[in-house]
């Protein structure tokens, strides 16, 4: 039994160890591919002021779609600060996704829309549309607001496809805060390369405990609360570590739902938003990115680094969780729907590199981790576990967490320097110390949980309840 | 189950004989742990040296901006002294002088006439210039880059053998400030560049172009149809559209046989700006053909009629159009709308009763 027990151990902690290896690997990989991308970012756009460009009228329309479900609260004010975006020629679709609330009474008042006969089809199926309204005040003219049946925020998104007007569309929450330059900076890959571009996408920020003035982020604050904090340093690690390699490499295989910019008649072509997962942001992409490569149409994803876009994250554990819950269902369908890319070189990179390391390191590493603990357990009902070494690879696990953490933070330091408050610094220092004792078990807990349902068939978002964003006062 | 902390600190005491596991883990620790410490130095280091470097260019930006000031605005100023001045005492190292760049160029951007030649003058005054011109000997694609964006900003005329390689770089960023710097410079025939352009232009290229050409060149308009056979279809593209732009009506015969060219965006492009001309015979060459046609083509013709033609050219497209072009079906019948704004509603009910036909 004592034997049989330690082959066990042995053949786990060998495993265990490969994997960890083969992780870590990975991480240094991405780190390295990340750094090179920044700089390069970087030296190309140091020296020329573009926003000049915003005064040509040359720049391509573009269409932007904010989905809106029981938005009421904040409706009117989201709404005009999308108004105000600088951008030559802008159309904003509000699609009202069947709120149960005030929403769209309030927008018909604030914005005099009327119902108007507008012609459209629906290339890509949706919920029946109820009406599209229209301002009778020329100042609002670029907006139209969508109301629908309920359907979902996929089925949002296809519906302002097939009624917006332009052939660029960009996919945006509707309580997003975006930079002036936002809508430049993230149509520069389409209009700047040889190749077709299908989408380009851009850095979310956390906006929690930033100071907003009229829809516009003017002081960059590190948010009070851990949980926020901690999701601060969670998206440097997404976007200026992870995210940038893969554009490096060209096998990015998801741009966020919370704004992403894209080619309409590809997304039309490839058959819209899949209504049918959780996870659509990501599959859009996956399914536009295969549909690609099987017709052998060179292409080119584009991704800025530059921080565009400011979203509020989850700040109870109860809301963390529903959304990693999704987040961790959405990445599972999605790579079951694409599961023949996996280790196809006909996918190139996509196949070969991007969809592994999605399945091996995001979808499955949270189950593996989940069975580390299960496997601790059992070793330690059986009085089976070494201490010293249990030690060693804790700590080894610890430091790789902690120095993971701090390479991102030196890539925001190197790169945007957005918290400029030296004590932010020291501040997010002690957070990676904390995120992986307190944080990342709830993170994992959530994965693991996310599969399980997703095992027993659910298909629901979750409700993301949003606090709101506060408005601190600036500091004289 | 209990942990013998004695055990474990019998464990740690004797490291040659630990189990090699355990060697790899203290080592990976002391690996990681190193690297750590190393960014963290780092990141305090690089906020330390960007707060310093900020400093120090703030310091300069105020210099300069009261010696600017008084530079171009105050007559009792006495420059040649001043000049000599600043020059020595604020002008030795690599940041000081970048920043005067910087601060020159943005002083330049928003003034005119005098005042931008003087500062022109200036810079060379400053020699900068011949800083400039080191950094664009360098083999780093961004100082290229950035020394010509310089140059052609402030219009300094450098040889033409130093630019003229860099119009077929590998880097986008050096194309486009090589480009833009033979625009600004040039007293006529600022697209003359174009001739030796092996490298396809990019969107926006060409409206970084067009903005210069609209906004910096103040020579005579160049004949853009020089370059419609151009080797480059973003050139010939690019050149077909300028023709519409600067109405050279001139041109519409060296147009038309572009409809019939076999790249669809050269096609596209020669209807836009035929249409933009209000070329009459237009519709004449194109509904013709529209069944022949790709959906772009076909789409671009029913905006030709909407501008150039009338219900009856429209009605000529109808039973050309497939039933499952909805696309094509909603542009015709908005253009129908457009032609008969009194029925409206009829249009609408048709429209719903095809949508329902189509569920």
């Amino acid at each position: 039994m004592d034997f049989a027990l330690h082959k066990i151990t042995e053949i786990a902690s060998w495993l265990f160890l490969i994997y960890g290896a083969i992780i870590c690997t990975g991480y240094l990989f991405s780190a390295l591919f990340s750094l090179i991308e920044i700089r390069d970012y970087k030296r190309r756009n140091n020296f020329v002021d573009e926003t000049a460009m915003l005064q040509s009228l040359n720049l391509p329309a573009i269409s932007i779609l904010a989905p809106a479900y029981n938005e009421g609260l904040n409706i009117v004010e989201n709404v005009r600060s999308l108004l105000t975006i600088n951008y030559p020629s802008v159309e904003i679709v509000i699609i009202n996704d069947g709120s149960k609330d005030d929403s769209l009474n309030k927008l018909i008042e604030e914005y005099e829309l009327e119902k108007r006969d507008v012609l459209y089809h629906s290339f890509i199926p949706t919920k029946t549309i109820r009406g599209i309204y229209k301002s009778r005040n020329k100042a609002f003219k670029s907006l139209t607001v969508v109301d629908k049946e309920n359907g979902g925020k996929a089925d949002a998104l296809n519906t302002g496809i097939n009624i917006c007007e332009n052939s660029i569309i960009c996919c945006i929450d509707v309580d997003c805060i975006l930079e002036h330059d936002a809508m430049l900076k993230l149509i520069k890959p389409f209009l700047n390369n040889e190749k077709k571009v299908i989408a380009s996408g851009g850095v979310i920020r956390v906006a929690n405990s930033c100071v907003i003035e009229d829809g516009r982020i003017i002081e960059v604050r590190l948010p009070k609360k851990f949980i926020a904090r901690v999701q601060v340093l969670e998206y440097f690690r997404a976007f200026l570590m992870g995210r940038m390699a893969w554009s490096r490499v060209d096998g990015l295989l998801l741009i966020s739902g919370a704004f992403g910019m894209f080619d309409k008649p590809t997304v039309i072509e490839a058959g819209g938003y899949n209504t049918n997962t959780v996870g659509e942001d990501m599959e859009l992409l996956v399914r536009m990115r295969r549909m690609m490569r099987e017709k052998n149409v060179q292409y080119s994803v584009g991704f800025v680094p530059d921080p565009l876009c400011w979203t509020e994250v989850p700040q109870s554990w109860k809301v963390l969780q529903s959304q990693r819950n999704r987040w961790t269902r959405g990445t599972a369908e999605t790579l079951y729907i694409h599961k023949k890319m996996l280790f196809n070189p006909k996918y190139k990179i996509l196949g070969m590199l991007s969809t592994p390391f999605w399945f091996f390191f995001e979808w499955l590493a949270p189950l593996i981790e989940f069975l580390g603990i299960l496997f601790f357990l059992f070793l330690l009902l059986f009085n089976q576990i070494n201490w010293i070494i249990f030690l060693t690879f804790f700590l080894a696990v610890y430091t790789f967490a902690f120095l993971f953490s701090v390479t991102a933070l030196f890539f925001e330091e190197y790169s945007f320097q957005q918290y400029t408050k030296p004590k932010y610094i020291f501040r997010l220092l002690g957070t990676a110390l904390l995120e992986p004792l307190l944080y990342h078990p709830v993170i994992m807990w959530s994965a693991v949980m996310g599969n399980f349902d997703l095992m027993r068939g659910k298909k629901k978002w979750g409700v993301m309840t949003r606090a709101g964003l506060t408005n601190p006062v600036k500091n004289k | 189950m209990t942990v013998n902390l004695e055990i474990l600190l019998d464990g740690f005491s004797n490291f040659t004989d630990w189990a090699w596991i355990l060697k790899i883990n203290v080592l990976i620790i002391s690996f990681f742990l190193f690297l750590t410490l190393c960014l963290i130095t780092l990141i305090l280091g690089l906020r330390l040296f960007k707060n310093f470097r900020n400093k120090k260019k703030q310091k300069q930006e105020n210099l300069l901006i009261d010696f600017l000031n008084s530079y171009l605005f105050d007559e009792d100023f006495e420059k040649e002294e001043q000049i000599k001045h600043f020059k020595k005492n604020h002008l030795n190292t690599e940041l000081e002088i970048k920043v005067t760049i910087e601060e020159i160029l943005q002083f330049h951007k928003n003034l005119k006439g005098e005042s931008a030649i003087a500062l022109e003058e200036l810079f060379l005054l400053f020699q900068l210039d011949v800083f400039i011109l080191k950094d664009l000997d360098k083999n780093n694609w961004f100082d290229t880059a950035k020394a010509i964006y310089a140059l052609s900003e402030l219009t300094i005329d450098v040889s033409v053998d130093k630019i003229a390689p860099y119009l077929n770089a590998s880097r986008d960023e050096v194309r486009q400030q090589s480009q833009l710097y033979f625009l600004k410079t040039a007293k006529t025939n600022p697209l003359q560049f174009l001739d030796v352009t092996k490298r396809p232009l990019t969107t926006w290229q060409q409206i970084y172009i067009e903005n210069a050409l609209k906004n910096f060149y103040e020579g005579p308009t160049p004949d853009f149809a020089q370059w419609i056979n151009h080797e480059l279809i973003s050139v010939v593209e690019f050149s077909i559209r300028l023709i519409a732009r600067y109405n050279q009506f001139e041109n519409i015969p060296k147009l038309v046989p572009f409809l019939k060219h076999n790249k669809e965006s050269i096609k596209i492009e020669t209807i836009r700006s035929l249409r933009k001309l209000g070329y009459e015979e237009l519709l004449d060459l194109l509904i013709p053909n529209f069944e022949k046609e790709n959906l772009l083509i076909q789409k671009e013709i029913l905006s030709t009629i909407e501008q150039l033609g009338d219900f009856n050219d429209l009605q000529k497209i109808r039973p050309l159009i497939a039933a499952d072009e909805w696309e094509l079906k909603i542009k015709y019948m908005n253009i129908e709308r457009f032609f008969l704004p009194e029925k409206i509603e009829q249009i609408n009910i048709e429209t719903m009763l095809e949508k329902e036909i189509e569920i």
